[in-house]
């Protein structure tokens, strides 16, 4: 068996060079200022107390909660419960095979999750306990964190784990002056600035913000509106989907 | 360790074995009390195939690997050679499953039986070596068992000839090996009166065989077992006596 | 009406968790399991093919709630010394850490391992379904390896068909592209080189891998003396015997695994468990083909 640093990628294709047209409409189609069509449905998985799959354009996150229940490692003790995210991407999910164990970069997303969730779940419901949220990118296509955190937020609801409200995210990504929302990973390859929000859009208040690149304030504030437009979308969807799979799992329950 | 089936010494050399016929057993030798710190071990030969296994246990251990109510069994194999892998690991599982089915566990609740398994030379069989070892040095630990197994191998050979027990280049030319454990005695606590004829307690097999031949192989195993069991309790007797003294 | 409902539900679920084998011992009397299936059917299959495109080919497969995800990607490799024609495929299996409550993320778990010397087993050593002379570009300069990377995304039992049958699948489904080595050492597509030397020519396909065996496993348990046949995650925990069965379309038996257990078979049990490997394997297999058909179709 061959040792992975023996073998390298074949790529044929690099990137595309110019990710938006000259008339604003970018490589797949879609305007500036569209969401990509998101598929969100919970209760994916048998075993997890909790679970949910988020597919948005070409990016397929699986995510499964496991709890309250106790900690493995031996924690002091605490009122609140804590909130443990672990984040993988899966060895076929990117353009280059990555490697069979957890990279650095996955451990930045595991507590960029944490941050964006702990906000919104009651933790004092849950003292001395934790949940464990284990999400699985299946395919990066550009914004997997915003992906895992609205299906970590629609899992966390799918377990039963009390909430203030549901946590949906997202981006904008800008590229040569332009502000493109919910950004592919063409586009983000080629991206000079980025914003992520996360928030809560019930009780309107921002669980997590992140920011790289320079801005300006005007700038800021138009890449926000877009997030938070994009997050109010993405809420509707989230909760039909919950709605209508707490429906169906009543009308099994009435059959038996 | 695992016994491979893939290319290796052409068929024509090996058409006749030198030493002993096809259906012939290699010689067996068992040493029990090997080790001092250990609970029980046994070294286990079949002609120049050798095994060392040491039982550890019943004893402590940590309190998120115990059982409440049983006895767990935890297996390590270590190769003569190289880094465990996949391999090993498949022979912990099988090893472990055997084990658990012959122990009473149910009479050490919360406690942990640790077998060591170290190949000290590999000249073919050393899955059933191994399973003997184990079975060897669980009797001179002592752990409480309501039956002992025995184990075999065998080989389909190119041309559709069988051999039992076969060497390290007899089994790497075998289109198939088949190695199975079968148990001493005939009383099981879920046994039913059903279950008619010859039974087996573990069966592993590498490599593509008809269906017909399998069948064979699994009969001849069964064969072979009955003989190895008479030579594991003689020998046991023999150890058992002399501690006595 | 609603209440007496929830009330009969919640004390089946309470005897369920309180004496699991008995309440699985009464439906076993009654001939059927507690999903509603007869002792000798396993649950029905779903494959779904290329699913993830950055894969260069993917198999995602659910047994009834056990799902298993394949995926291979292809790298270029140097050819080892003594097999200058062959190339490698590597197989690995992940247990995703939402798959049970056992799992947890970290070290790669020893059921993990089980299942990858099972593949390796059945694919490479017994069945040889893959030619690994296929997988050459370039006598001893260039060769394929191909990753196949298989996450158990929900575990319920059967992994070992759920894992095969996701692996055969994903190969099956691989095509590899026409590549050209070049003077410099690099590997390019043919049509590049083939640019180079003359534009006319025009772009060939990528080659489909054969597989020269298909082999399909089946687990079944042996429960009280009945042979229980596809098993769940609570079955495997009750049953007293598992044994798993690989064959292949060529009705070679590949493996048969019985790993010990708190019960014997007998060699007419081993037959029984044969015979339901390959009744389950016609099932399968048009199942595969199907699924195989119509991806060929739309891709």
């Amino acid at each position: 068996m061959a040792r992975r640093d023996t073998s390298v990628p074949y790529q044929p294709q690099s990137r595309p060079e110019a990710v938006v047209s000259d008339t604003g409409e970018r490589l797949d189609g879609r305007g500036l200022e569209e969401f990509r069509s998101a598929f969100l449905s919970p209760h994916a998985l048998s075993q997890a107390a909790g679970s949910a799959y988020a597919e948005c354009g070409k990016t397929k996150v699986m995510v499964g909660v496991y709890g309250p229940r106790q900690s493995a490692r031996a924690t002091a003790f605490s009122e609140q419960g804590r909130v443990q995210c672990d984040v993988k991407l899966a060895s076929f999910a990117t353009r280059q095979r990555r490697r069979f164990g957890q990279s650095t970069d996955e451990r930045e997303l595991s507590g960029l999750l944490a941050t964006a969730l702990e906000a919104a779940v009651l933790r004092h419901t849950f003292p001395k306990s934790c949940i464990d949220i284990y999400c699985l990118v299946l395919e990066s296509g550009g914004s997997e964190l915003t992906v895992a955190i609205t299906a970590a937020a629609m899992a966390i609801a799918d377990a039963g784990i009390a909430m203030a409200d549901v946590v949906t995210a997202c981006s904008v990504s800008r590229v040569a002056g332009q502000l493109l929302l919910d950004p592919t990973a063409d586009e983000a390859f080629r991206e000079d600035g980025s914003v992520l929000l996360a928030m809560m859009p019930a009780a309107n208040l921002v669980t997590q913000l992140v920011v790289t690149g320079e801005w300006s304030s005007a700038q800021m504030k138009q890449a926000l509106c877009l997030c938070m437009g994009g997050c109010l979308q993405l809420d509707a969807v989230t909760r039909k989907a919950l709605a209508s799979s707490e429906e169906q799992a009543l009308a099994a329950m009435r059959i038996e | 360790m695992q016994p491979t089936a893939g290319p290796g010494p052409s068929s024509e050399a090996l058409a006749k074995r030198s030493d002993r016929t096809e259906l012939q057993l290699r010689v067996l030798t068992c040493e029990r009390s090997l080790l001092h710190r250990a609970d029980g071990s046994a070294k286990w030969s079949q002609g120049q195939t050798s095994v060392l296994a040491a039982i550890y246990g019943p004893r402590l251990t940590f309190a998120k690997k115990e059982h409440p109510e049983t006895c767990v069994v935890e297996v390590l194999v270590r190769p003569k050679t190289r880094l465990p892998g996949p391999t090993e690991r498949q022979t912990e599982s099988l090893i472990r499953q055997c084990v658990e089915g012959v122990v009473l566990t149910a009479m050490h609740p919360r406690t942990a039986i640790l077998v060591v398994i170290q190949v000290v030379q590999n000249d073919g069989c050393v899955m059933a070596c191994a399973l003997n070892a184990v079975a060897a040095a669980l009797v001179d630990a002592g752990i409480p068992m309501h039956q002992n197994f025995v184990s075999v191998t065998s080989a389909l050979m190119p041309g559709a000839s069988v051999v039992i027990d076969p060497d390290l280049a007899e089994e790497q030319a075998a289109e198939a090996l088949v190695c199975s454990a079968c148990t001493t005695c005939r009383s099981w606590p879920e046994a039913s009166a059903a279950q008619k004829g010859p039974a087996v307690l573990a069966v592993y097999t590498r490599g593509a065989m008809p269906v017909e031949d399998y069948l064979t192989l699994v009969e001849l195993n069964r064969q072979g077992c009955e003989r190895v069991a008479q030579f594991s309790v003689m020998a046991a007797e023999k150890s058992l006596v002399g501690k006595s003294r | 009406m609603a209440a007496a409902e929830i009330t009969d539900s919640l004390e089946a679920d309470a005897f369920k968790k309180l004496y699991p084998d008995q309440f699985y011992a009464r439906f076993i009397a009654d001939g059927i399991r507690p999903d509603g299936r007869p002792l000798g059917r396993a649950r029905t299959a779903s494959i779904g093919l290329g699913a993830v495109s950055t894969a260069d080919s993917s198999a995602l497969v659910k047994f009834g709630n056990s799902t298993a995800l394949a995926g291979i990607k292809l790298e270029i490799m140097v050819p080892k010394d003594d097999t200058p024609n062959q190339g490698q495929l590597s197989i690995a299996v992940e247990m995703a850490p939402m798959c049970s409550p056992d799992m947890r993320p970290g070290r790669p778990s020893d059921a993990a391992q089980v299942l990858v010397e099972q593949l390796n087993n059945a694919l490479l050593a017994s069945a040889k379904a893959v030619n690994l002379d296929d997988l050459c570009i370039d006598p001893g300069k260039a060769a394929w390896v191909a990753y196949l990377d298989i996450y158990v995304l929900d575990s319920d039992g059967s992994l070992a068909d759920v894992t095969l049958l996701a692996a055969v699948a994903a190969l099956a489904t691989l095509r590899l592209p026409h590549v050209a080595v070049t003077d410099g050492g690099n590997v390019v597509p043919s049509s590049e080189a083939a640019e180079a030397a003359a534009p006319d020519e025009m772009a060939v396909e990528p080659t489909k891998l054969q597989l020269r065996s298909v082999p399909l496993a089946l687990t079944c348990g042996l429960y009280k003396d009945q042979l229980i046949v596809g098993l769940t995650a609570e079955e495997e925990a009750l049953v007293a015997t598992s044994v798993t069965t690989i064959v292949d379309d060529q009705g070679r038996l590949i493996g048969q695994l019985k790993a010990g257990g708190r019960a014997e078979m007998d060699i007419a049990r081993l037959q029984d468990c044969i015979e339901a490997a390959k009744l389950r394997y016609a099932e399968l297999a048009g199942i595969l083909q199907q699924a195989i058909t119509q991806y060929d179709g739309s891709g």
